[in-house]
């Protein structure tokens, strides 16, 4: 294989199965030098079983996993030059900071005299260089996450394994660690797959995002493709929130502009290589739907939708306010208004709402 | 019933329960305090209670007996081999337990929890016949292999806890860092393990050194045991010896106890051999 960007780590149509459960079925996948990939899918979806097999802990059942060029199969984890994060950082609670950072390099065949100089280096790439003497139990939860990451880059792994790095996190504080894991890695230039179940930081962490349910890839691209064009069902429901419409596909207008006929009589402009008479499924994000009053109702543009709409539900959530509306065929829609532009509803809280035929995902 | 019939009735029991602890307690410490001071009595016999001088006569005949220092000196080497060697057997036991799942490993545990529930006259029995069938006579070592029987229950038990309050993640983050099984266990398993250990060897020694029931019937006139040559000689001969041997053995748990301390903290050689460090 010629390829411009080298791949450090490649998956081959792993199998693994538990008996006769599946754990994860025909996953294929590759990262490249330096990306940074998030698996992310619910629970039970295959994903730690996926990088507990690229660890080694796990052997797969049928396929092949390359890690460097170099088949890994059959290898135990501390022949295969990975790098691991805990959810729970695993540090060795009996060891100070310092030693917990070291004791990768002593296994790894690198010069005692050459140890020192490396701890420190990845102490400072953590800012703990002041803590090397502690204990773990005497750092925070925060600190203890920075340790395992420094811990694991010491060793300057082929590629970095991160499972569930935050998750044992408080909320905020996970916030800043987002932002300071990401350029700890990008700083290092580190191959790294982070498995969560959290879409927000699968999205803001990785530079590519795999989507997995029930074992199987369900989606793989960047953050905003898979947000913007998900490509399955799952995906669009995984991922942020989405109102859905079901319909047929009534009318084709050349190119990929079409017209879907949604129950109760109503049409829906689209973008969709879908033949005609297909039935499909519409799938539209909140913030693409604007809520105006019923009096103004008319398409500003050719390639914009217009329908009428009455108000069920109102939830004020601070920077935006969430309307719950049906339309006239029963349909429920969900969209999210920015706090200053709130619509005019009237009396009977009918309204309209208008949304680009190009922001309707079909599937 | 009123209220204050049912507060009544609380405060009443609160008393009980009180009187119970107060009651248990006694129990516990006053037959030690009483053989503690009667070791001290000057008298030549065994008079009441309380002596009205001191001496430590009991204690000189108690070490310069030769049946009493040859039994004790037994007591000792059989308890820390029994000790030593039912901590190796239940650490391994106990590790095969936590990371394997194997067919049979109920019937396994419960086999070697078994001597908790079989009385130990019927162990010890047991045992006789068995080594005499077999032609096994000597002493010593039929002690150290009954010792380590009845130990092993209770050594497993502790070092399991111990060894489950091990995060299996530890190992796993040892392995992705390069160090291969063996070097892990050394690494994190055995030190996380340590108080567990500690408190598995001083629990089984424990148990070997004031161990009547099935020692009994082990020991030949070459070999016998502290406690088997107290019975004895409380049979033919009973003085206040016995009292001082006691102090002895007292003094000598102490010791351990203290000991034990320094190495781990003794609320967890007491209790179960937990792995979180303490923040000191």
């Amino acid at each position: 294989m010629f390829e411009a960007v080298p791949q450090i780590l490649s998956l081959q149509n792993v199998h693994k199965s538990y008996g006769a459960v599946a754990g994860v079925t025909d996953i294929s996948f590759s990262v490249s030098s330096g990306e940074i990939v998030s698996l992310l899918g619910p629970s039970g979806c295959g994903k730690t079983t996926t990088l507990r097999m690229i660890a080694g802990f796990e052997q797969p059942s049928s396929g092949n996993i390359e890690i460097a060029g170099r088949s890994a199969v059959g290898l135990k984890p501390y022949e295969r030059n990975v790098g691991l994060v805990f959810q729970h950082f695993a540090l060795f609670p009996h060891m100070t900071i310092y030693d917990n950072v070291a004791y990768g390099l002593k296994y790894r065949g690198v010069p005692v005299a050459e140890r020192e100089g490396r701890v420190t280096d990845a102490l400072k790439l953590v800012q703990l260089e002041a803590f090397k003497a502690r204990k773990p139990a005497q750092l925070s939860g925060g600190q203890q996450q920075r340790v395992a990451l420094a811990r694991a880059l010491v060793t300057q792994p082929s590629i970095m394994l991160l499972d569930e790095p935050l998750s044992a996190l408080d909320a905020k504080l996970r916030q800043t660690l987002q932002v300071e894991l990401r350029q700890i890695l990008k700083s290092v230039n580190c191959s790294t797959i982070i498995v969560t179940h959290d879409q927000e930081e699968a999205m803001s962490l990785g530079d590519r995002l795999i989507v997995m349910n029930k074992g199987r890839i369900e989606q793989d691209g960047t953050p905003s493709e898979v947000y913007r064009r998900p490509s399955t069902e799952f995906v669009a429901d995984f991922i942020g929130r989405a109102s859905w419409l079901q319909g047929v596909i009534a009318e084709k207008h050349g190119g990929d502009r079409a017209t879907v006929a949604i129950a109760g009589g109503e049409t829906v402009k689209v973008r969709s290589d879908k033949p005609l008479n297909e039935a499909v499924k519409l799938c539209i994000r909140p913030e693409h739907i604007k809520v105006v009053a019923a009096e103004q109702a008319q398409a500003r543009e050719a390639d914009e939708n217009l329908l009428k709409a009455t108000v069920e539900n109102v939830l004020y959530l601070g920077s935006t306010t969430q309307y719950s509306l049906a339309l006239s065929s029963q349909n429920k829609l969900v969209v999210d208004v920015m706090g200053t532009e709130l619509p005019a509803v009237d009396s009977s809280g009918s309204v309209a709402i208008r949304f680009k035929a190009a922001d309707v995902t079909v599937l | 019933m009123s209220p204050k019939f049912l507060k009544h009735c609380d405060t009443a029991f609160g008393l009980l329960c009180r009187l119970l602890f107060l009651v248990s307690i006694l129990l516990l410490v006053g037959p030690i305090l009483i053989t503690l001071l009667m070791s001290f009595d000057s008298r030549e016999y065994m008079g009441v209670f309380p002596p009205p001088s001191l001496s430590l006569q009991w204690y000189e005949n108690f070490f310069s007996n030769r049946l009493y220092m040859s039994s004790a000196q037994n007591s000792l080497v059989i308890g820390v081999v029994s000790a030593s060697l039912s901590t190796l057997v239940g650490l391994v036991t106990a590790f095969a337990f936590c990371r394997a799942n194997f067919r049979g490993k109920g019937a396994l545990e419960a086999l070697i929890m078994s001597p908790v529930v079989v009385p130990g006259v019927i162990i010890g029995f047991s045992l006789l016949l068995f080594f005499s069938s077999v032609g096994y006579y000597d002493g010593k070592l039929r002690l150290i292999l009954a010792h380590v029987l009845i130990s092993l229950p209770f050594s497993l038990r502790i070092l399991y806890a111990a060894l489950q309050g091990i995060p299996h993640s530890l190992t796993e983050a040892a392995l992705s860092l390069g160090a291969n099984e063996r070097q892990s266990f050394a690494d994190i398993t055995l030190p996380l393990a340590r108080s567990g250990i500690i408190s598995s060897f001083l629990f089984s020694l424990a148990l070997s050194l004031d161990e009547v029931a099935v020692s009994i019937f082990l020991v030949d006139p070459k070999t016998t045991t502290l406690p088997i040559t107290l019975l004895a000689n409380m049979r033919n001969q009973f003085d206040l010896t016995i009292a001082a041997a006691s102090g002895v053995l007292i003094m000598f748990t102490l010791v351990v106890i203290f000991v034990a301390d320094r190495l781990v903290g003794l609320n967890r050689v007491v209790g179960q051999g937990v792995h979180e460090e303490k923040n000191s």
